[in-house]
């Protein structure tokens, strides 16, 4: 493998009219799979557009598996599996079709893969997508990414309004994926749950701008629930703390090195944060 | 991009199905009539038509934000588009032409000679090829509805200009002599001109695609 980054974007910027993105910095290991977090409208889906040139960059840098994804677009278009927030086929057309129609746009499509996914997942070939349910259509979505052999998966919320069932097969399908070591995934989603459990690397985005990036496991050994009463939480340095809000036992704050804080405030309690949680105080600030 | 064009075409079957049963009552009432004259016209100006909707099903499925995730480039995805009408008017012009002809065979009045119809059909083909080559760049830009709508003005406006003309009399002192001189160089003209449209409509249509951010 020639190329250390499945992605690597730098100073990412786009002007819309009520909208920027900000200087957008991400690299994404190859082999591995980073969690896209971002409330709606922080601007997940307006980078992973970019990425593809659906819409295009004023400025920045942009490269896939080590080469500029303009220079080379359709050769890494070729290597890439999408499965988009909005935009698929029409409802009207059955698997089946819609493999016939992958097969001549994708020169590595193995159509063998494609109906073993469909049986294995229980997809009817034949039956219009538009009498699926919702999670078959995710899951046909998914399929219909993964089946030319991809070597990078972007993914804008694959596992939305979904079942908890549903979405821990597809979760099973993309671990399944990253087993190979040149294999990477882009998971975009407000649905921080499911990046705990398998993600190797988060990247927060908020109004367009990244306001971290690091590997999950540092993530969640750093930051922490800080919890007091409201009495001692006027004793918390307002630099220490990340926000706060009240409860009906007191109040909690987001902090950063749990250890050294729980050391600092002996009088309250430090706990794990979950991911969530995070997400909420950074964006309630 | 045959893939482009086959996912256009299963998108259109259900309609088609539909489509095929129309032309097939109207070749019936021809014969039966003996008015087939304008079947010529019925069958080629619904398959221009259909590549029309094949904008509309990508429009409701997002479909072009899909296709440039793919291996495909935007120059593709509009060529699929002119290919398949291409092949979409010839093919209504073979059923056209086989249905009039059937309809002929059996038909004892009929209004029509064989001339007639393959004059007929060539036309209308020429004028789906020209209704296409203004419309798709309207629809590129300004997408679907605002193309429909000019298709209506491709047709009414040159019909009412015409119109207007007869009445204000601009018509009647038109030399009756040049007209037969003047058939065969339009004969061979008016194909040209059409296909040399189509051709710029696509360069047109490409470039406007190629600036729409999807």
């Amino acid at each position: 493998m020639s190329y250390e980054n499945a992605l690597e974007i730098r100073g990412l910027n786009k002007e819309f009219k009520n909208f920027r993105l900000n200087g957008v910095d991400l690299i994404l290991p190859a082999g591995s799979i980073m969690g896209f977090i971002g409330e709606n409208g922080a601007g997940k889906t307006t980078t992973i557009k970019l990425i593809l040139n659906q819409i295009k960059k004023d400025g920045g840098e942009i490269r896939i598996m080590g080469k500029d994804h303009l220079e080379h677009e359709m050769e890494l278009k070729k290597e890439i599996g999408v499965v988009l927030d909005q935009g698929f086929f029409y409802e009207g057309l059955s698997p089946l079709q819609i493999g016939n129609i992958l097969s001549s746009l994708y020169e590595r499509w193995d159509d063998r893969l494609y109906r073993d996914y469909l049986k294995r997942f229980q997809i009817p070939e034949k039956q219009a997508m538009k009498e699926f349910s919702k999670g078959m259509r995710m899951k046909l979505c998914i399929i219909a990414a993964l089946s030319h052999h991809p070597k990078l998966l972007l993914l804008d919320e694959p596992t939305g309004g979904l079942d908890p069932v549903v979405r821990n097969e597809i979760l099973d399908l993309f671990l399944d994926f990253i087993q190979d070591e040149e294999h990477s995934i882009l998971f975009s989603t407000h649905i921080t749950t499911d990046l705990e459990k398998i993600a190797d690397y988060i990247t927060f985005i908020h109004e367009g701008s990244i306001l971290f990036t690091d590997a999950k496991d540092s993530v969640m050994e750093d930051y922490g629930l800080l919890k007091c009463s409201a009495g001692d939480f006027e004793k918390v340095w307002a630099e220490d703390h990340l926000g706060s809000r009240r409860t009906s036992f007191g109040c909690q704050a987001l902090v950063r090195g749990r250890e050294a804080m729980a050391k600092k405030y002996p009088f309250a309690v430090v706990d794990p944060v979950s991911l969530e949680d995070i997400m909420l105080f950074y964006i309630q600030r | 991009m045959k893939g482009l064009m086959l996912k256009d075409y299963y998108n259109l079957r259900k309609s088609g199905k539909t489509i095929i049963a129309i032309m097939l009552i109207y070749a019936v009432f021809g014969a039966v009539s003996g008015q087939i004259s304008f079947m010529s016209a019925i069958v080629a100006i619904l398959c221009a038509t259909l590549p029309i909707s094949t904008f509309s099903y990508d429009d409701f499925s997002k479909w072009d934000s899909y296709a440039l995730s793919m291996p495909v480039t935007r120059r593709q995805i509009i060529l699929a588009k002119y290919l398949l009408s291409l092949i979409m008017i010839l093919l209504g012009c073979l059923v056209s032409l086989l249905s009039s002809f059937a309809a002929l065979a059996f038909a004892e009045d009929a209004d029509a000679g064989p001339l007639e119809v393959f004059s007929a059909t060539g036309a209308v083909a020429l004028v789906c090829l020209l209704m296409l080559s203004i419309i798709f760049p309207v629809i590129v830009k300004y997408g679907v509805e605002k193309g429909r709508i000019a298709m209506i003005a491709v047709f009414l406006v040159p019909t009412l200009l015409g119109l207007l003309a007869a009445r204000m009399g601009l018509l009647d002192n038109l030399p009756s002599a040049d007209l037969k001189a003047m058939l065969i160089p339009a004969l061979i003209a008016a194909p040209i001109a059409v296909v040399l449209l189509f051709v710029l409509s696509f360069a047109l249509s490409l470039h406007l695609y190629s600036k729409k951010e999807f």
